[in-house]
């Protein structure tokens, strides 16, 4: 498979020379038509490093190809052939959802016949057909969503932007969108996702990049992954108190026979072992020996999560 | 084509929003109206007129028939409702008396007049008769009203009859601008004039208009044509703010970004931007004009285009000027606070609520800067005044002027602004 998209050494600095460097030298690769996520925690750069291959930010250094143009060179090239979805909906609230459809489209250049077409279509995708004569204002957040990435399919583009196009939406809305992501990706469309929710990365991601403090920590596959971490089971325990004051306790665990690595975050502790079953009851010994009290405990396989506490020695989530 | 569609697109989102058309439409409206019938309700039809009376000076120096007809007329009953004629014979101490404001203007018939009119010398034209008319400078609407009526009476001499009533037509059209009570003048002197001319003259008297001193004065202004015009642009640069302010909005709500992200470029988007609230400022200030003229009967003069030209121009500056500060505030609620004090002190310093005309010499000056005095000046000319699209060519110059500084540094700004 060829690549469409590739970024070379991407760096972003705000607000230089003293403000945040967001994005500290990413590269990675877009093959044709694969799902690659960006997953990574708040903060991390997603946002950042879309808005360079969407040309709205201008890298402080380095380049990305998109279907052989550069973003420094031919922006307006590149907007032709890439969509974007970003992150905030970006919609006229008090216009309806056709209306709204129907000026973007023009904005990428459509028009006439096509422009109707298309506009008929990417509602059909969304599944607002019927509400589209309404004010996107009347609309869930869930339906705004919709017509957000309705909006970066118009044009018909060969690669997709989605900047964590699921947050702060309803499971059903969700899986919706998931669902047509998969729909899209399995007509062609390229797509590049951003997320940090590790199970929307592991359920539609080809290849995922791990993003932290503005550097890619890791690229593969899920199996090339969490390979790297070779296959640890995780568990993690809920000790009633904040294990700062509990220090010895995640040193105690790490050193147990069978134990690789055990670390501590708020009120969790996450301990990975070869063998989960095995050493479970010398973990729940060493919890009494220290006085706490279990308050859930849970087992994992190894996963995304796992691999970006291995890599980072903190939780994909705070 | 896409700058099109971004303004019509904003235009389109402006026009439905009810408390944008309440701000554009209905507010000046209201005001105009409850300010104006607070100066004396003008939209009943039946208040009297603020001018009566005016006071005028008359110097006779000719001591043949004609100049005794001319203070006939002038001294008419007909025009005593108007005109406060007294006769005097010594014309410097008459300029004296404009000069102090005592009276509005002196209107001296030479010697030779008579003479001058039966044709006597008509062959010589290098020596025409010369009726001279001094006036106040800076009193406003009396000097045009006695010129108006000395015009006429001038040309009922030259021409006689015959085109009498075109002039006196003319007259009328603009006396009714003044107010109800003016407006029958023109019959009035007609048929004062066909009792006296049969016949066709030679074109031998020309009205020499002497401005005097530099008295500050007073003016009179009726209060509707006034304030219609004041609190439209008010409120047309109200509007224009909140409308430029929509840009940093936008940004704020990650619309602007979108429309970066498709293939269209910077000046595009700006222009768009821009061109919307100019298409909005435009199309509600028509509204305006036509729902005052359909619900007050408000005049808005007797040139069309003098009024569109004028419109475009004020719309125009109002915009840039809206563009220019929403390019170099740092945000939407920054462009808002500085937009509203903008808009305020322009229209205090301007002459909204309170005529230019009648602030000091220095404040009338410093009042130049702003748009809105401009743009006021070119409505009154129209409104108050009844001139043409030729007198409101210097105020709609300048303000073309004006946005054109605006747009280029506004358009300088955001692009800068846009290149992150
Ligand atoms: N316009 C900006 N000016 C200055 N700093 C910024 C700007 N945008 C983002 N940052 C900073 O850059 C860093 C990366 O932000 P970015 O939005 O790219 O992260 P993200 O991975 O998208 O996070 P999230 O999951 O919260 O969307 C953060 O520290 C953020 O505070
Ligand atoms: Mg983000």
């Amino acid at each position: 498979m060829s690549t469409i998209v590739e970024v070379k050494d991407l760096r972003k600095q705000y607000n230089p020379p003293d403000g945040v460097t967001a994005v500290r030298g990413v590269s990675f690769a877009i093959r044709q038509g694969e799902i690659f996520s960006l997953l990574g925690p708040n903060g991390a750069g997603k946002s950042t490093t879309i808005s360079m291959l969407s040309c709205l930010l201008t890298p402080t250094s380095g380049d990305a190809i998109i279907d052989g143009h550069s973003i420094r060179q031919d922006p307006k090239q590149v907007k032709q052939v890439i969509g974007v979805v970003p992150q905030e909906i970006a919609l006229y609230d008090t216009i309806s959802a056709r209306e709204n459809l129907e000026f973007w489209g023009k904005m990428y250049g459509l028009s006439g016949d096509k422009l109707k077409e298309r506009v008929t279509e990417v509602l059909n995708i969304a599944g607002l057909i019927e509400r589209a004569n309404e004010k996107v204002a009347t609309f869930s957040g869930g339906m705004k969503r919709r017509i957000n990435i309705a909006v970066g399919l118009l044009h018909n583009p060969k690669v997709l932007y989605m900047d964590e196009p699921t947050v702060g939406i309803d499971p059903q809305s969700r899986r919706r969108i998931l669902d047509t992501v998969q729909e899209l990706n399995d007509q062609g469309l390229t797509v590049l996702y951003t997320t940090h929710y590790m199970e929307e990365a592991e359920e539609l991601s080809d290849r995922i990049g791990i993003i932290d403090h503005g550097k890619l920590i890791a690229v593969g596959t899920q199996d090339e992954l969490t390979e790297m971490i070779g296959q640890y089971d995780t568990v993690q325990l809920d000790v009633g108190e904040s294990t700062e004051a509990n220090g010895t306790l995640v040193s105690h665990l790490a050193g147990l026979p069978g134990v690789h690595q055990a670390d501590g975050e708020g009120e969790s502790v996450m301990v990975q072992a070869e063998d989960a079953n095995q050493v479970l009851p010398r973990i729940l010994q060493t919890v009494a020996e220290h006085g706490r009290s279990i308050r859930r405990i849970e087992i994992k396989e190894p996963n995304l999560e796992a691999v970006f506490l291995h890599l980072t020695g903190r939780a994909l989530r705070d | 084509m896409k700058i099109l569609t971004i303004a019509w697109k904003d235009t389109t989102i402006r026009f439905r929003d009810r408390n944008a058309l309440i701000l554009m439409v209905l507010a000046p409206l209201v005001l105009s109206a409850i300010i104006g019938s607070a100066f004396g309700g003008f939209w009943n039809g039946s208040d009297p007129v603020p001018f009566d009376a005016i006071p005028v000076l008359l110097i006779n120096q000719d001591d043949g028939e004609m100049g005794q007809q001319f203070e006939e007329i002038l001294t008419s009953d007909a025009l005593g409702d108007l005109l406060a004629v007294t006769v005097m014979a010594d014309e410097t101490a008459a300029r004296e008396q404009v000069q102090r404001g005592e009276a509005r203007a002196a209107i001296v018939i030479p010697d030779g007049f008579s003479e001058a009119v039966s044709g006597d010398v008509a062959e010589t034209a290098e020596s025409p008769a010369l009726v001279q008319f001094y006036a106040d400078p800076s009193a406003t609407v009396t000097p045009n009203i006695v010129r108006g009526v000395v015009t006429q009476i001038v040309n009922g001499f030259n021409s006689a009859a015959i085109s009498s009533e075109v002039t006196v037509a003319q007259l009328t059209a603009e006396a009714a601008t003044l107010g109800p009570a003016l407006a029958d003048l023109g019959t009035v002197l007609q048929a004062e004039m066909q009792s006296r001319f049969n016949e066709g003259q030679p074109v031998v008297i020309s009205l020499n208009d002497v401005p005097v001193g530099e008295t500050e004065e007073t003016a009179d202004i009726s209060p509707f044509a006034f304030f219609a015009p004041s609190m439209g642009i008010l409120f047309l640069m109200f509007s224009m703010m909140d409308g430029t302010r929509s840009i940093l909005e936008e940004e704020q709500e990650g619309t602007l970004s979108r429309l970066i992200s498709t293939p269209t470029s910077h000046l595009e988007i700006i222009l768009g931007k821009i061109g919307g609230v100019f298409l909005t400022g435009g199309l509600q200030f028509v509204v305006f004009v036509a729902a005052s003229a359909l619900i007050f009967q408000l005049n808005w003069g007797n040139s069309l285009l003098g009024l569109a030209m004028l419109t475009l121009a004020v719309v125009l500056s109002l915009t840039s000027l809206g563009a220019l500060i929403a390019a170099f505030a740092r945000n939407a609620s920054q462009a808002g606070i500085l937009g509203t004090v903008v808009t305020l002190v322009f229209a205090a310093l301007g002459g909204t609520f309170v005529p230019a005309q009648n602030f000091p010499p220095f404040l009338q000056e410093l009042s130049k800067i702003t748009v809105t005095r401009w743009a006021l000046d070119g409505f009154t000319d129209l409104t108050v005044y009844g001139l043409g699209a030729a007198d409101v060519v210097l105020e709609t110059a300048v303000l073309f002027g004006l946005s054109l500084i605006f747009v280029a540094l506004a358009l300088w700004q955001f692009q800068r602004r846009l290149a992150k």
